[in-house]
């Protein structure tokens, strides 16, 4: 057989993948995020069982760059704020081809396992293009954050003086933070 | 890959699986992104509370001072004497786990201390150990643990980790408030000058100028003068307010964040076109200048000290009612806390809206009406000309911010004026609003900047929601009523839910209002109050 | 660990009984049940009136769970945010006969997939709710070995209860349904992570000692029997305040009844407690309505405040230069730095 699919195995690989993702998991945590399936009341654990799908997909039927990028980043979005160290965040790609070697009943010397090894490389390097951006946005994030606080203050800053009084600050203290309602 | 090579999965469990400990013996771990930084000395001293001493979160030593453990427990012990909820909710858990997976941080973080029955349970085993029978006798084998400096950091890591949003209160069979826990958790912190600065900061600024951010009464006016200068350009017409006016019939109270930051600032605008249509006696006071209240996430003593201001300044000016804007907790306070607190408020009189005569039979007591209910009431009067169109661009959902949800019921009111200015609107799924409503994740003294990968974990079910409709309905604005959210939401949008913008419901509201007066260009609805042009003429095919 | 050894305290206290009991009557029959019943009414008055009952309730911290009563024609949700005591009354009945908070953990989904599925939160209503009623059930039925005549309802509950006439006595429902939901929440608290991970020994020990009572009870009624006259005998004279112990009761009714006593005296210093605070907790037994009618705090003591004088005092010269009104038109200068606050940087 020229390519042989992951048909029969799918079900199988999926789970154990998902699996693998919640294991990283504290064991509590990841008992829940198994358990409930709402999407609204587990948003982790739907993001984990949506991206792990669409990478069995892009194993099965070629990776396109495109698809994996928007499926890893439902997932790398939130381990990117949690305590795992960028290698931890995106080492769960990896496990695939422990899984996929235990589960095929392929020979070592196969020639379909250079495919398999391939494509999942390949979804690897995007998961590190996806954290990193993640990351950044994060740092975006606060930036534009900094800047919406202080709307009025830097507009005023930046324009002429309407009102000869105004210097635009408190003169008390420096205020770094503080400033919602 | 060779066998005596451990395998990626393997690899993986070594690193991330926590110790197997009982969740009593695993001390807390600071990890920066995900804490708050400790209140200045300077504002604890201001406020007159105890121990200020200067100290850092990654300071081995946090400096507690003498007899610290006494002063825990006797301020448990106050306090059980106090609040009938803290003693009863120390008492009647059943930890049966409703409340576990409720709580937007559990959700984001997936570390258990999140669930809201643990984070109780931070401090019921110190009430236990030390003002239980069995607690004394039996130790740990009745729930009960010794008080250490490591149970002090990890109460600190945790009462700040909890935006007292009140959401597992609504799912606790017997009603058990982890909010109430969280903020006697707090005040017990502050017997030791252990705070967070981005709540005592402004409440220390908002005891002094009266606003959160400190400004004082000239900013204050020349930061409304300045929204007002980009009210004008933007519609061409002028809605400044009056200031500290003896006189007028309504004190207009509105957080402070709606004078400085984008997008509050737009709110503020649509109040102003507001009053501006129905010429309503209305002030501004530049001493009560602020809605908000970070006394919640302090001390009660801080509630009463900062509210004090909204009677004490409407009796000064002689004001018939207090109208207040759009805010969260300040309507926690104002509903729950205000007319305990600082009432009664017998100077004033029962609001009656002096356009539709209507009496506000639900404020009979505060005398204090939300601008919400306010506005509903002028559209089922039809007193406002409304053209919806102008907002053709926006197709809103509503985010229910948990104190109007969970301490007022405030849920048709901002329904009820979306659905009359704007043509669509959405919601969100039935088990993320309304009374189970997602939290913004940086309430409660937690929006600041050094926690936010915290904030952007706990969003997670919020934005997750939002992505949703966004997808399914092509929802393009998350519209709220809570300067907090007009805070912390755009952040959790632009990670969770990209394309989604935040605004107020005041905002849409001053969008659709046709005012006598305005530009050819607002007629036309070419132009809102954000001064974003549009000269697309086709109805509703624009993208956003 | 914690729930092995619920499970041994339970065993153990269950053998002191059935073997010491027959051969120290005076003691498991009249002195236990009394001091237990002593304990129980002592404590549970303690707990509510005084220890609960003297802490005041502060604040209106109602959790409002529905459209508050605000503008005439908008429907106000009267069951979920009630304005009235009858409306509170209402609400608190549904908590407390329905468990509405708990039901709300419970949905039917649509999920990931196209299967409809039911989350595991069903699991712990239902089995809570076939916990307290049958347990209700039990205590009410029991009444007729305590009272002469018996009550009219109390037969009119044995006929329903054993109506499917399984066995001779009839096997009561709310005997093995106690049981069965007592296990169910056993294994909830064993099998999912999260709740054993929140769980302590206080968790486990109640639930053994309430299966304990159950089984020892279902033992005696079909299988070793005891006589029934005696029992009666005997529970009308600890009522009436004159014990006997009759000779024909068996070991084990000693160790049934030893159970009940040790959870009558274990109740007021657990947990248990929540049969009595699930009354009197102020997010659910308050009217919503705090800006309709002010709600008094006791201990509402002053505060310091910044007052307006104080605030113009110090700000009244740039007040005056930026147009805003002032109460006194020229500063002070002595007075300025008295009233003042004191400022944090000097």
């Amino acid at each position: 057989m020229e390519e042989p699919l992951l048909t029969h195995k799918r079900a199988t690989l999926t789970q154990r993948w998902t699996d693998a993702v919640l294991n990283t998991y504290p064991a509590d945590s990841a008992r829940f995020m198994r358990r409930q399936k709402d999407a609204f009341a587990n948003p982790g654990g739907h993001l984990v069982r949506q991206c792990i799908e669409a990478l069995v997909d892009a194993l099965e039927q070629g990776v396109e760059v495109a698809k994996v990028d928007a499926a890893l980043e439902g997932l790398l979005k939130l381990r990117a704020l949690q305590d795992f160290t960028p290698a931890q965040a995106v080492q769960f790609v990896f496990i695939a081809k422990t899984i996929l070697r235990e589960e095929l009943s392929l020979p070592a010397g196969d020639p379909s396992w250079e495919r398999w090894d391939t494509r999942i490389d390949a979804l690897a390097l995007v998961a590190f293009d996806v954290y990193m951006r993640c990351r950044e946005k994060v740092y975006e994030v606060r930036y534009n954050q900094l800047k919406k606080l202080n709307h009025v203050m830097l507009e005023r800053a930046n324009r002429p003086a309407t009102h000869a009084r105004s210097n635009g600050s408190s003169e008390w203290e420096p205020n770094d933070r503080g400033d919602e309602g | 890959m060779s066998s005596d090579m451990p395998k990626p999965e393997e690899l993986a469990r070594v690193s991330f699986q926590p110790p197997e400990s009982d969740w009593m013996d695993t001390p807390v771990q600071f990890k920066s992104g995900t804490y708050n930084f400790p209140a200045a000395k300077k504002n604890v001293e201001y406020l007159k509370m105890p121990n200020p001493h200067a100290w850092a979160v990654d300071d081995k030593d946090w400096m507690l001072g003498d007899k610290w453990k006494e002063k825990i427990l006797d301020g448990i012990s106050d306090r059980l004497q106090k609040f009938r909820s803290f003693s009863l909710f120390m008492d009647i858990c059943v930890r049966c786990g409703a409340c576990a997976d409720k709580c937007h941080f559990f959700m984001g973080s997936g570390d258990p201390k999140n669930m809201p029955v643990l984070r109780a349970e931070l401090l019921r085993s110190i009430y236990r150990k030390n003002f239980t029978v069995a607690g004394k006798l039996l130790g740990s084998l009745a729930g009960g643990r010794e008080l250490t400096e490591d149970v002090i950091k990890e109460w600190y890591y945790y009462f700040y980790q909890c935006t007292e949003c009140r959401r597992c209160s609504v799912f606790c069979p017997y009603g058990i408030d982890t909010a109430e826990i969280t903020m006697i958790g707090r005040e017990l912190l502050y017997e030791l000058g252990l705070g967070i600065n981005w709540a005592l900061e402004p409440a220390a600024n908002c005891f002094r100028t009266g606003n959160h951010l400190g400004l004082q009464p000239h900013t204050f006016k020349d930061n409304i003068e300045f929204v007002v200068d980009e009210l004008e350009t933007a519609t061409g017409i002028n809605a400044m307010p009056s200031f500290n006016r003896k006189g007028a019939e309504i004190l207009f109270i509105t957080p402070s964040a709606d004078v400085f930051a984008e997008p509050a600032i737009y709110t503020l605008m649509g109040y102003l076109l507001l009053f501006k249509y129905l010429d309503l006696d209305v002030t501004f006071s530049s001493y009560a200048s602020e809605g908000g209240n970070f006394g919640l996430f302090t001390s009660h003593d801080t509630i009463k000290s900062l509210n004090a201001k909204m009677y004490h300044e409407a009796e000064r000016l002689g004001v018939k009612w207090i109208l207040g804007g759009e805010c969260g907790h300040m309507w926690r306070v104002v509903h729950q806390y205000m007319d305990t607190l600082n009432g009664p408020a017998n100077h004033l009189e029962v609001p009656r809206s002096p356009i539709t005569g209507t009496v506000f039979e639900n404020t009979r007591s505060t005398k204090m009406v939300h601008i919400c209910e306010f506005t509903a009431d002028l559209i089922k009067h039809n007193k406002l000309k409304l053209d919806p169109r102008r907002n053709r661009k926006v197709i809103p959902t509503f985010h229910d911010s948990c104190n109007p949800a969970r301490a007022l019921g405030l849920f048709e009111e901002p329904r009820y004026i979306l659905r009359n200015v704007c043509e669509q609107f959405y919601e969100m799924p039935e088990n993320t609003i309304r009374e189970q409503t997602f939290c913004c994740a940086g309430g409660a003294g937690l929006g600041n900047d050094e926690n936010m990968e915290m904030r952007l974990r706990g969003g997670l079910p919020r934005g997750n929601a939002v992505s949703y409709v966004r997808d399914k309905h092509g929802v393009n604005m998350l519209a709220c009523i809570c300067a907090i959210d007009k805070a912390t939401l755009p952040p959790l949008v632009e990670y969770w839910a990209p394309g989604v913008g935040v605004c107020g419901v005041h905002e849409l509201l001053g969008n659709a209002l046709i005012m006598p007066g305005e530009s050819e260009e607002r007629k036309a609805g070419k132009i809102n109050l954000r001064a974003e042009e549009d000269d697309d003429e086709s109805e509703g095919g624009g993208d956003v | 660990m914690k729930a092995v050894s619920a499970l041994v305290a339970v065993i153990v206290l269950f053998a002191i009984a059935y073997m010491v009991g027959p051969s120290a009557k005076f003691v498991f029959g009249v002195a236990v049940p009394y001091a237990a019943m002593a304990v129980f009414l002592g404590g549970i008055i303690y707990r509510v009136a005084f220890k609960w009952g003297k802490a005041p309730v502060p604040f209106a911290i109602a959790t409002t769970c529905g459209q508050q009563k605000s503008l005439p024609w908008i429907k106000h949700a009267s069951l979920e945010n009630p304005s009235t005591t009858g409306g509170v009354i209402l609400r608190m009945a549904f908590e407390v006969l329905t468990f509405r908070s708990l039901f709300r953990n419970t949905r039917v989904a649509v999920k990931d997939g196209p299967r409809v599925t039911y989350d595991g939160e069903w699991v712990l209503w239902a089995a809570a709710m076939l916990f307290h009623w049958s347990f209700l059930v039990i205590v009410l039925r029991h009444m007729r070995f305590f009272t002469e005549p018996v009550p009219f309802f109390v037969p009119l509950l044995q006929a329903v209860d054993g109506f499917f006439e399984i066995g001779i006595p009839a096997l009561y429902l709310t005997g093995v349904g106690l049981l069965l939901a007592a296990s169910v929440l056993f294994l909830r608290r064993m099998l999912d992570a999260q709740v054993r991970y929140i769980s302590l020994m206080a968790d486990y020990f109640p639930l053994f000692l309430v299966m304990g009572i159950a089984i020892t009870g279902i033992l005696m009624r079909h299988f070793m029997k005891t006589d029934i006259v005696s029992v009666k005998e005997m529970a009308t004279g600890l009522a009436t305040f004159k014990p006997v112990v009759p000779d024909g009761v068996g070991p084990i009714f000693f160790a049934h009844m030893f159970l009940v006593c040790v959870l009558l005296a274990y109740f007021p210093f657990s947990k248990l407690t929540h049969m009595a605070g699930v009354f009197m907790s102020p997010t659910r037994n308050l009217r919503c309505n705090s800006r309709e009618v002010r709600h008094i705090n006791p201990w509402n003591h002053p505060v310091r405040v910044h007052t307006y004088a104080e605030y113009e005092d110090e700000f009244r010269d740039k007040m005056i230069a930026c147009g805003l009104p002032v109460d006194k038109k020229e500063t002070e200068e002595p007075k300025k730095a008295k009233a003042g606050e004191k400022k944090v940087d000097d």
